[in-house]
């Protein structure tokens, strides 16, 4: 007994160097029972993760460059030559990097248009007059991009997804289905599924899913609802739901290649609703009359002027 | 001149390392330490250093190169909080094992149970987890580990001890 008792007769059983007969004799019976269950259940567990397997090709992909200096012995006049070839080597790859490392996706006034990225499973839909760029080489590692304008992102979990833009404002993703709007004077994150963190020199929020900010320049961030579970100008309209007019703004700007001149008026006030893409007139009627706004339209350029 | 197949830096033979060890490895970090995103990321950073250091590591070694790697990466990176583990069942459970004296009530059992495997120390709950999930011999992981065979097995029997304790101590188990 004192002998079984040092060999761990438990240890030896979960090894199969026990069988259940046994083990069975040295332990109570209930016991038994409940050992088994607990060892039934974990085998049939696995991590807990819809995580994708690592991409290996990439992996090898990735740091190829390195593969290329392999130590060899060498005597002198091999040596110099060869240093002489590296210092070339090294001197191609620079400006080879420079030039054919980086993508960047733009679209035009009133275009749409989607993106895989690197990765092959993640995705960008960029929203009209829009652009992010994006280091090819650095993404196995970084996934790292910087937007200009508008987007929505789906992301596939792997290493962090970082999006930044100007004014040290950055949303990182843990994975998941995000909307940004972003120009200097606002910006606006909608989290559709999962989590994201909003950051920027002054203030860091986690938004998870159906919570978004606005953040209009110099102000505190505050969180809010979303109900939409897709951006709406993926389905070919505007929708609004209490963003700032100068977001608003921003947006019919981008979808008919307008300058808006808007100092004669409040771009903080709040609008809700709609405008349709592709019928420029009804737009205005739609966003600036509830607001009393007047609009002139001299070429491109669109004066607001306010009658209250 | 060394000049031989078995060789990492051969692409088939780093695929091979990579297809038997990612999920291990990645499993092990999570068991180890409770954040799986962060569990994937260090696990596909220990393979890139692999990668990397291919003409220095032996194939035998591989493995404990990368558990060494991963283990450093995520210390190096780790706030200490606290570790809670979820899993997802593989299939749906055949209820062919069932006991008079018992009844359980899967779902709860399998969430109790899932708090008290958090609950083991991580010792403990590393090598428990590493042999009944992966499956990984004791000798193996005494190797990962760097412990004694002897100490495995003291965690081996030491955890399954506590988890029927704690799961007694909830009344999980009716008489």
């Amino acid at each position: 007994m004192t002998n079984s008792e040092q060999n761990d007769p438990l240890a030896q059983w979960m090894d199969g160097r026990l069988s259940d007969e046994e083990v069975k004799k040295l332990i109570p019976s209930t016991d038994f029972d409940r050992y088994q269950a607990i060892l039934n259940q974990i085998s049939n567990l696995e991590p807990d993760a819809t995580v994708p397997q690592i991409d290996v090709s990439k992996i090898i992909a990735s740091s190829n460059k390195n593969k290329n200096a392999k130590t060899i012995a060498l005597n002198s006049t091999r040596f110099y030559l060869a240093i002489a070839a590296s210092i070339a080597i090294v001197i191609g790859f620079f400006t080879l990097y420079q030039t054919s490392n980086t993508l960047e996706y733009s679209t035009g006034i009133g275009e749409v248009s989607n993106i895989i990225l690197p990765d092959g499973k993640s995705k960008v839909y960029l929203a009209a007059n829009s652009t992010v760029s994006l280091d090819e080489s650095l993404w196995p590692l970084k996934r790292h991009l910087t937007l200009t304008g508008r987007a929505y992102f789906e992301v596939e979990k792997g290493t962090d997804f970082v999006v930044s833009m100007s004014g040290g404002n950055q949303v990182r993703v843990l994975g998941t289905r995000f909307e940004i709007h972003h120009a200097s004077e606002f910006m606006n994150v909608i989290c559709f599924e999962g989590k994201v963190e909003t950051s920027n020199e002054n203030n860091k929020l986690i938004l998870t899913q159906n919570e978004s900010i606005t953040a209009l320049k110099d102000t505190p961030w505050e969180k809010t609802r979303s109900t939409s579970v897709k951006p709406s100008w993926l389905q070919g309209s505007n929708q609004f739901t209490d963003a700032p007019l100068i977001q608003v703004i921003n947006a019919l700007e981008s979808e008919f290649g307008l300058v808006i001149d808007y100092q004669g008026i409040n771009i903080n006030q709040r609008f809700t609703g709609y405008f349709p893409i592709g019928n420029q007139d009804l737009a205005f009627q739609l966003v600036f009359e509830p607001f009393g706004i007047q609009y002139n339209l001299t070429e491109n350029k669109l004066v607001l002027t306010s009658t209250q | 001149m060394k000049k031989d197949d078995n060789s990492i830096c051969i692409e088939k033979n780093f695929k091979k390392v990579y297809t038997e060890q990612a999920s291990p490895l990645r499993n092990f970090l999570y068991y180890k330490f409770g954040d799986f995103e962060k569990a994937n990321d260090h696990a596909q950073e220990a393979f890139i250093r692999l990668w990397n250091n291919c003409a220095k590591v032996e194939l035998e070694k591989a493995r404990s190169f990368l558990f060494t790697v991963a283990k450093r990466l995520f210390l190096d990176d780790f706030e200490h909080q606290k570790v809670v583990l979820k899993f997802s069942e593989k299939q749906p459970k055949k209820s062919n094992y069932e006991s008079p004296d018992f009844i359980l009530r899967e779902k709860e059992f399998k969430s109790e149970l899932e708090t008290a495997i958090s609950n083991l120390s991580e010792k403990q709950r590393t090598v428990f987890l590493m042999n009944r999930i992966d499956n990984i011999p004791y000798k193996e992981i005494a190797t990962i580990q760097e412990i004694s065979i002897k100490t495995v097995e003291k965690h081996m029997s030491a955890a399954l001890k506590q988890l029927k304790n704690n799961l007694e101590a909830i009344g999980i188990f009716k008489i």
